[in-house]
């Protein structure tokens, strides 16, 4: 069950890293209209935004129900095995993910106002900062995973 | 009657509660993953195994963001181009990381 759970975790949050990172490379329009990184960037950012709502409390949600098991059958093992620097990242990584949940109503209410060009800088940087937490958690989760396995 | 909740407000009010109930170290509650209890936190159980803090964390900064978003006026929230929207959650995962140091000592 565990398993499952870290394993529709670690997908949900491939999806939230692809429509978090079309949405920032839609603010830097890349190479030319028909260059690869031109047809990347080439898409409507607002249409993400419900998507990633959805995806990124999908994905708290799953870490919530994921976190005692690593508080038991992972922490205390990397504790026994003095790996306090992987101990830290996770706490980064918990509490990146509970700063950018508080993060995401003005996420949506600045994408609400996409038209509003005095809001333009504060709305590519809060999407930028909701990305870079992202992938740090998914980097982070995934170098965790691969010091500790699934057994 | 028009709703006065203010989502810049509630994410603005999170992201200060969140720093200060950290640093302070005052989630409003425990929970002890071996035994699957919760506690409040000023009440602790007597627990054989950790305590767990990060969900009284959310919860706390939930609560205290809630009121201040009925309070707050949108419009204090994206003044000045709405600068404290980014530089708020920025300056909290920047104390989160600072005071986090001493695992990677």
């Amino acid at each position: 069950m565990i398993v499952t759970l870290l394993i529709v975790h670690g997908l949900v949050g491939v999806a939230l890293l692809g429509a978090l990172t079309h949405q920032c490379a839609s603010f830097v329009r890349a190479g030319t209209r028909n260059s690869f990184a031109g047809r990347y960037a080439a898409v409507a950012p607002r249409g993400f935004v419900a998507a990633v709502v959805f995806l990124y409390v999908a994905e708290i949600a799953t870490a919530a129900l994921l976190y005692p098991s690593y508080r038991l059958d992972v922490r205390v093992p990397f504790e026994e095995m003095s790996l306090g620097w992987a101990v830290g990242l996770f706490e980064l990584k918990e509490h990146a993910g509970g700063i950018a949940l508080g993060m995401l109503p003005a996420y949506a209410f600045l994408w609400s106002r996409a038209d509003d060009a005095t809001l333009q800088r504060a709305r590519s940087l809060v999407t930028i900062l909701l990305a870079a937490v992202v992938w740090f958690d998914f980097l982070v989760g995934h170098v965790l995973n691969n010091i500790r396995g699934l057994g | 009657m028009t709703s006065r909740f203010s989502p810049a407000a509630f994410s603005l009010a999170y992201c200060v509660a969140y720093a200060l109930v950290f640093v302070l170290d005052a989630p409003i509650f425990l929970y002890y993953p071996l035994e699957g209890v919760f506690a409040w936190a000023w009440s602790p159980y007597a627990s054989a195994g950790p305590a767990m803090a990060w969900y009284g964390l959310v919860v706390a900064a939930a609560a205290i963001a809630l009121p201040a978003a009925c309070l707050v006026p949108q419009r204090l929230i994206i003044a000045r181009r709405g600068i404290f929207l980014w530089f708020t959650p920025l300056a909290v995962l920047a104390i989160c990381a600072w005071r986090l140091r001493f695992f990677f000592a």
